[in-house]
């Protein structure tokens, strides 16, 4: 579920993002986010999202926010993020966008204040 | 209440049940192919419900009693208690069509007999997948539903779509309950149409989070017509330890933003006030403020959104919503309206002469005004022919079933809008060409599977646009037409003689002679020979073409070629003398001048060398009688009748007109060669030409003769 590789601060996420395993996936997130200034997320290959993985992503987004670290989470499948972003209402509160080159789609918090 | 009101009340039930009997026979087609859709379930349902509701009401209570019986049943398969079998079907198609009858005010004692058939039929198909009391054979109830008890059906009757303020605050534990709250908001979205906003600003930065607590709610503003049960039903397992406010919202109350949020109570009335002395978007006033956060403001707009989507769609069906008035109403109106036109024509003609610029631009405004009118009075005729396209999917289920073929009926362009008499006229020659292509143009599956094609048969009914006419096409993928045999037919019938020698397409078109068929057998259906001249008596009545196309062994395309409307033509107007013919325009091929024609045959039918081939024409003066003297060069008129080209020869072609045709009344009805009349700009009348019509008069010719 989770690969974390160290010297670059780079996690992956993968399989069911779900109450289950929202544990696991906070520490590691705690963890990579520690341990780099500036972490880089990876959802790739992902089976299934719950509300308790939306919840962790935005802490993430907002404790960046906080200390005005730079977090970038990667997603390879936008189109089902975000269906679920607008199923579950949370379109003003995430947005998922390309990055630089073009080739890679981000999601970002949209941190109110 | 006074008689012509209930008459009236009694007319407009008629018209009414005519309309739902449509309907339901084509969601009963509809579900026969779908049988677990539950829209077409409900159509079904709704359509029976409104009969007997009307019924009652306007007193037919027969009709109402016996719908009653019918609209019970499909309760139950509303209800998902029963299946809609392809018996229940057949039976529910039957009741239809019983209604039918009775509102025709056919023999009541035979059609109860016959009910009280169906309904002991309909309640034995029944009686397994229901508990109540009533056995299939209890005498059929003639008694008017209670129209209370007719409203509640086991399932909440749909109703008109309202808008619900839906506030939810799951318990901070949701999770350890093996809930995900998302699944409760994505079934509440699937009510109706939605917009849904989570509340996130509870959710602490990692160091506070607690994996296992909730703490997101959402606003949810919901436009369903599902009713507020529907929607606690949602909650049912979660609403004792849930923060669940549900409210309807009057859409027709404020829309303002700020009130919104007061009346949520996310925002105090005093704060709302003092900010809204400043002049600023009132969203970011709040939010400057420190008075709501980014999801308040967005919810509260959301419900702003909803409502003004809601006003709008409601404001646009209140547009919509259509009266019915009689069609010989229409037909004045289009009359009146043409006479606006003509006198609008001559008071133009006028003004154009005079130098008062006020007269003449209040004669444009008048014409700009008639014109408007007259394209709307005419469109107020137009309607979809999908409504009768869906009569025939009837007819082709009953009579495949009969003949033990597998037929489906593919129809396109059902929206193509024509003149309602026309489509009124065209029903018939359609019954009869769709029969044609059942019995005799799709084979037996046993044949279609020898001959390498699909056991079932396909017939098109096609309508598109094509200029001012519409294009209805019948093609089915059957065995295609046998001129060997239809050649044969024709010389025993006499139609043809033996030595006679046609092209294919000449072959073809000898279906259409009076007493022609080559049916083997003479069928319930068709072989009697009557119909095929039907319809092409009624195509020239309305001015329109047949054209047939068929392989053998792939199947034959006719082709039905129809103006848009008979009210109004585009004509060719011509001189003859000193009165006026208006040759309409869809006959015409091209003009010519055209000094004293060589004739080589003497009486009407005439024939002069035109590009090198003789040219049979009419010469119109000597056909009306006219004995003036002809002018030195005359204007020919190439005209297609029924394939081939004749002339008519005129004294002067003046030029194209778009013309209101008036009916020449019952004195000179029977006046052959004539089709109507029309009042042109100056006041004088034109006749308008049977073209048809006046080539049969005169016998001409259908061969062009080459000239040797």
């Amino acid at each position: 579920m989770t690969n974390v590789d160290e010297k670059k601060a780079k996690l992956t996420l993968s399989g069911r993002l779900t109450i289950e395993n929202a544990q696991k996936i906070c520490d590691e997130l705690q963890s990579s986010f520690e341990n780099s200034f500036n972490p880089e997320i990876f959802l790739t290959e992902i089976e299934e999202i719950d509300l308790s993985f939306l919840q962790i992503l935005y802490s993430l987004i907002l404790t960046a926010h906080k200390l005005e670290k730079k977090i970038s989470v990667f997603i390879d499948d936008p189109e089902l993020i975000n269906k679920l972003l607008v199923a579950g209402g949370f379109e003003s509160h995430f947005r998922i966008k390309k990055d630089r080159s073009g080739t890679n789609s981000l999601i970002e918090g949209i941190i109110d204040g | 209440m006074d008689d012509t009101y209930t008459e009236k009340m009694r007319t407009a039930f008629h018209e009414e049940a005519e309309e739902l009997l449509i309907e339901l026979e084509t969601s009963l087609m509809e579900l026969e192919e779908n049988p677990l859709e539950k829209e077409l379930i409900d159509q079904v349902f709704r359509a029976l419900h409104t009969l007997k509701g009307s019924g009652s009401m306007f007193g037919f209570d027969a009709i109402a009693g016996f719908a009653h019986e019918i609209e019970s049943v499909f309760d139950l398969v509303r209800n998902d208690s029963l299946p809609a079998s392809r018996e229940l079907i057949d039976l529910t198609l039957s009741a239809r069509d019983q209604i039918c009858r009775m509102l025709a005010g056919e023999d009541d004692g035979a059609i109860s007999k016959q009910n009280s058939e169906i309904i002991s039929q309909i309640r034995k198909l029944a009686a397994p997948f229901t508990e109540q009391e009533d056995h299939p054979d209890s005498p059929v109830s003639e008694d008017i539903p209670d129209k209370e008890q007719s409203n509640q059906s086991k399932n909440e009757d749909t109703q008109k779509p309202v808008t619900y303020r839906i506030r939810f605050k799951p318990p901070a534990d949701i999770f350890l309950h093996g809930t995900d709250p998302l699944l409760l908001i994505e079934e509440l979205a699937g009510l109706g149409d939605s917009r849904i906003i989570a509340h996130v600003r509870s959710i602490p930065d990692l160091n506070g989070l607690n994996i296992e607590t909730c703490y997101v709610f959402w606003d949810i503003i919901l436009t369903t017509d599902r009713g507020i049960n529907a929607i606690r039903d949602i909650f049912i397992f979660v609403e004792d330890d849930s923060e669940i406010k549900i409210e309807l919202i009057d859409d027709e109350a404020s829309n303002k933003l700020g009130e919104i949020l007061v009346e949520r109570g996310d925002l105090d009335e005093e704060k709302l006030k003092k900010v809204l002395t400043r002049q600023e978007p009132i969203g970011k006033m709040l939010r400057d403020a420190g008075l709501t956060d980014k999801a308040e403001i967005e919810s509260a707009l959301a419900e702003q959104t909803q409502i003004r989507k809601v006003k709008e769609s409601r404001q646009k069906l209140v547009k919509a919503n259509s009266i019915r008035v009689g069609s010989d109403k229409l037909d004045k109106l289009v009359d009146m309206v043409g006479e606006l036109v003509t006198v609008e024509a001559r008071f133009s003609q006028k003004t154009s002469d005079t130098k008062n610029l006020e007269f003449r631009s209040m004669a444009e405004e008048i014409e700009r005004i008639s014109s408007g009118l007259r394209d709307l009075s005419m469109s107020l005729r137009m309607v979809p022919i999908g409504t009768t396209f869906s009569r025939f999917r009837r007819l082709v289920r009953d009579l495949s079933q009969q003949l033990g073929k597998k037929i489906e009926l593919v129809t396109e362009g059902g929206d193509t809008e024509l003149d309602a008499t026309i489509i009124e006229r065209l029903v018939e020659p359609l019954i009869h060409l769709i029969r044609n292509s059942i019995d005799h143009g799709i084979e037996r599956p046993d044949e279609r599977e020898k001959a390498g094609k699909q056991p079932a048969g396909t017939i098109h009914l096609r309508s598109t646009h094509s200029g001012a006419f519409v294009l209805i096409q019948i093609e089915d993928d059957g065995a295609g037409l046998n001129t060997g045999q239809i050649r044969t037919r024709a010389i025993e019938k006499g139609i043809i003689g033996p030595e006679t020698v046609q092209a294919e397409k000449e072959i073809f078109k000898l279906i259409f002679a009076p007493g022609f068929s080559t049916a083997q057998e003479v069928t319930g259906l068709s072989g009697r020979g009557v119909g095929m001249d039907v319809v092409k008596r009624t195509m020239e009545e309305l001015g329109g073409v047949i054209e047939v196309e068929s392989k053998r062994g792939k199947g034959t395309r006719i082709t039905l070629r129809i103006p848009l409307t008979l009210a109004i033509i585009r004509g060719l107007l011509v001189r003859i003398s000193e009165a006026s013919y208006v040759i309409p325009l869809s006959s015409v091929e091209e003009c010519f001048e055209i000094t004293r024609p060589e004739t080589h045959r003497e009486r009407d039918i005439s024939q002069t060398n035109f590009r090198g081939t003789l040219l049979p024409y009419l010469n119109l003066r000597k056909i009306f009688l006219l004995n003036s003297k002809p002018p030195e060069i005359e204007h020919m008129v190439i005209i297609n009748s029924d394939g081939s080209r004749k002339g008519f020869l005129v004294d002067q072609v003046i030029g194209e007109l778009q013309t209101v045709v008036k009916n020449l009344g019952m004195v000179y009805s029977h006046v052959e060669g004539i089709s109507g009349a029309t009042i042109l700009g100056d006041g004088r009348v034109a006749l308008i030409l049977d073209v048809l019509k006046l080539v049969q008069i005169a016998a001409v010719t259908h061969e062009e003769v080459p000239q040797p």
